[in-house]
């Protein structure tokens, strides 16, 4: 088959309900306005959901998504993107996982792979060049994803064989609207796919094959891929090798922008104990890499066995990040390092999102305090009480069953105002960027196209910058919030480490080089600009069938109403007037109605009619 | 700032800075009423040549780092005022998580 270098110009279609396959190449000229990962995934899946679909329901799609990067030299392209109607927002998610999944995946010979329908029983779909499999999963269903997809790999002959495994856990059967999709021990965490996944009966899927793609320039390929790897050993990765996305913690928390107890707060008096250091002491942290990276941001810390922490135990190790420790630890009010690393263990077993996990425990634990539920022992601090609750959405277990539904759904049914102080946009659960201390982030939170996301949005960069001040921000703030959102969605359709952000002299120009030797097309620096506002309208008008309406694009009423009381960003707080004129604005600026709708002649121009 | 304007310029650490420098904290540039953020990481690099080349490149924090006035602004700019009293936070420029 003739197709672009760099792809293999079709994607799988599987029907899991009367178990067929087809192959369906993309139609002229999508792969370059879509590129790959989250753009293209946005075409297929605006192009595959029906208007109005419940995100569980057979017929709404499930989209594993790889790139033209994947597989290539480049460090850290082994990537996939994993796209649904999100059954947390009933908006389109887009999640990004790094693992040999996205390197296996590409080599079935399919760029994308399409499921809908739902299978009879559990069962694990096989893909590989030679055709789908469908198998039954029967004795995998109640186990974690790192067991299924150990016992799936056994069963297809091993690592010699050469099968990746992306499963899901308990949460994911259980349809916890935060459940993650997972594969060697990453996960596609934001926005409840493994629950999509679960919906269709599919406990995992096994990928593998010995298609390759052609490159338009293989000599410039390599010589610029050993010139990022270069780069990316510099100062600009440092961070992340040494400390990780931990090193957050203690910055935030002296800048005020801490989540705390349920963002209460944005300093946490205890930081420290869950500072680097603090996490390192006594234990000895190993470091390692996703699949094809060479910055290694990963940092892995043993759990301590105890008596109390029976059966929570994970032997593999605890890969810490920013966001786990940031909605474990300060979000609950919990600062014991051994409690947050079992507890975001347990998450990874169960498969659910650390995020939204922390953020409805810390949720419920504030409505305890207000005497608006009443849930023994669970308070700010208390962090057995939050293990258990852990292990109570994963069984949908009496509260846990309310809060596995996500903090949106759980403060309709609780009532009492706390509607006000559930932490989400959209559904989605906010991430740990205190948006009255980051207030280009909060823009970014409102008009985020899966809700409350730093992935998508980057905004923060925008706070950390000279430019613009984080709690005053000006009219410039608009056009630096679209110009890192265009960036992300870029990275993010590439796909590429964000880490790789700060190597690049000129992100976009940067992005445009690695993939000229890649495709062969003459792309420019414009071109991807260009590519970024149609992927960010391609989700929006996807968002708009779905139901979207102009009052979504707002953060919790909390955030206008309660100044920050301590810290370095004391008295800073949310205006109403300021955030609507700045939604106007970049909803303008994107080239939409000031109300946040595509006209229909922006949606031609883009090709998206 | 101390009444009497000689407090100095306390500058924080954080991150690699903070693993560079070995400490949290130190106070330069004591017995000034002001002078400007160039001569405040000068200052520092001289106190803890551990940094320079490293975190600071010259008078101006080296790319991917950053500086940031009393926990507020964030710049790069060495001719940024600075008073006694101050706080210059050096810290990574990038904060993904």
């Amino acid at each position: 088959m003739s197709t672009v270098p760099g792809y293999h110009g079709r994607y799988l279609r599987i029907d899991l309900a009367d178990r067929t396959s087809r192959q369906v190449p993309w139609p002229e000229g999508v792969l370059r306005r879509f590129l790959g990962g989250a753009g293209l995934g946005s075409w297929v899946l605006r192009c595959e959901t029906p208007d109005d679909v419940d995100p569980l329901a057979p017929e709404s799609p499930l989209v594993f998504v790889f790139s033209s990067l994947v597989g290539s030299p480049l460090t850290t392209s082994a990537k996939f993107a994993v796209l649904a109607k999100s059954p947390l927002t009933g908006r389109i998610n887009d999640s990004l996982s790094s693992s040999h999944f996205a390197i296996a995946g590409k080599r079935t010979g399919y760029d994308a792979i399409v499921i809908v329908g739902a299978a009879d029983g559990p069962t694990t779909l096989v893909v590989t060049p030679d055709g789908v499999r469908f198998e039954s999963a029967e004795t995998e269903w109640g186990l974690g994803s790192r067991e299924t997809g150990g016992r799936v790999q056994d069963r297809l002959g091993g690592k010699r064989a050469g099968f990746q495994v992306a499963a899901i856990g308990p949460a994911g059967e259980r349809l916890i609207n935060f459940a993650t999709i997972s594969h060697d021990a990453r996960h596609a965490g934001r926005g409840g796919l493994g629950a999509v996944m679960g919906s269709k009966r599919l406990k995992a899927i096994a990928v593998a094959g010995d298609r390759v793609v052609s490159y338009a320039d293989p000599d410039r390929l390599v010589e610029i891929s050993r010139d990022l790897s270069k780069r990316s050993l510099g100062p600009a990765t440092a961070k992340y090798r040494e400390l990780g996305t931990v090193d957050n913690l203690m910055t935030f928390n002296r800048l005020g922008s801490l989540p705390t107890r349920n963002f209460q707060s944005g300093v946490f008096a205890e930081a420290s104990k869950l500072a680097p250091e603090s996490l390192e002491a006594d234990r000895n942290r190993t470091r390692s890499s996703c699949a094809a990276c060479t910055i290694g941001c990963e940092h892995i810390y043993p759990l301590v066995r105890s008596d109390e922490g029976a059966g929570r135990e994970n032997s593999g190790g605890v890969r810490m990040e920013y966001e786990n420790l940031f909605a474990l630890g300060p979000l609950c009010g919990v600062s014991d390092p051994q409690t947050v690393l079992a507890a975001s263990a347990r998450c990874d077993e169960l498969g659910l999102d650390t995020i939204s996990t922390g953020a409805s425990i810390a949720f419920a634990m504030e409505c305890a305090e207000r005497g608006l539920v009443e849930i023994p022992g669970l308070r700010f601090g208390n962090g057995d009480a939050m293990l258990a609750m852990i292990d109570d959405i994963g069984n949908r277990h009496e509260w846990g069953d309310l809060l596995a539904d996500g903090t949106r759904a759980a403060a309709e049914r609780i009532g009492g105002g706390s509607q006000s102080f559930a932490p989400h946009v959209k559904g989605l659960e906010l991430p740990g960027y205190e948006p009255r201390a980051l207030q280009a982030m909060a823009l970014g939170f409102a008009v985020g196209t899966r809700g409350a996301d730093h992935n998508r949005s980057g905004a923060y960069e925008v706070d950390f910058s000279p430019e613009v001040g984080r709690i005053d921000a000006s009219p410039e703030t608009i056009e630096l919030v679209v110009r890192v959102e265009d960036e992300a969605v870029l990275m993010d359709s590439l796909i590429l480490c964000k880490f790789l952000r700060g190597v690049f002299e000129d992100r976009v120009a940067g992005m445009a080089e690695l993939l000229r030797p890649v495709t062969g097309w003459d792309v420019s620096a414009e071109e991807l600009l260009e590519t970024a506002g149609r992927i960010v309208t391609a989700k929006k008008a996807y968002n708009i069938a779905q139901g979207w309406t102009p009052a979504e694009d707002t953060l919790p009423q909390r955030f206008f109403e309660e100044p920050l009381g301590e810290g370095s960003s004391q008295g800073a707080q949310l205006d109403p007037d300021r955030l609507a004129a700045q939604i106007r604005a970049y909803n303008l600026f994107r080239g939409w109605t000031a109300e946040g709708y595509v006209p229909a002649d922006r949606l031609v121009a883009l090709g998206l009619a | 700032m101390d009444s009497e304007g000689t407090s100095g310029v306390t500058v924080e650490f954080f991150g690699i800075a903070r693993q560079r420098a070995g400490r949290t904290r130190i106070v330069v540039c004591r017995g000034l009423e002001s002078t400007r953020l160039g001569d405040v990481l000068l200052a520092t690099a001289e106190r803890l040549p551990e940094l320079a080349g490293e975190c600071l490149d010259g008078s101006r924090p080296r790319d991917g780092y950053l500086a940031n006035i009393n926990a507020r602004r964030f710049t790069v700019d060495p001719d940024t005022p600075i008073q006694a009293g101050d706080h210059v936070l050096l810290l990574a420029a990038d904060a993904g998580g």
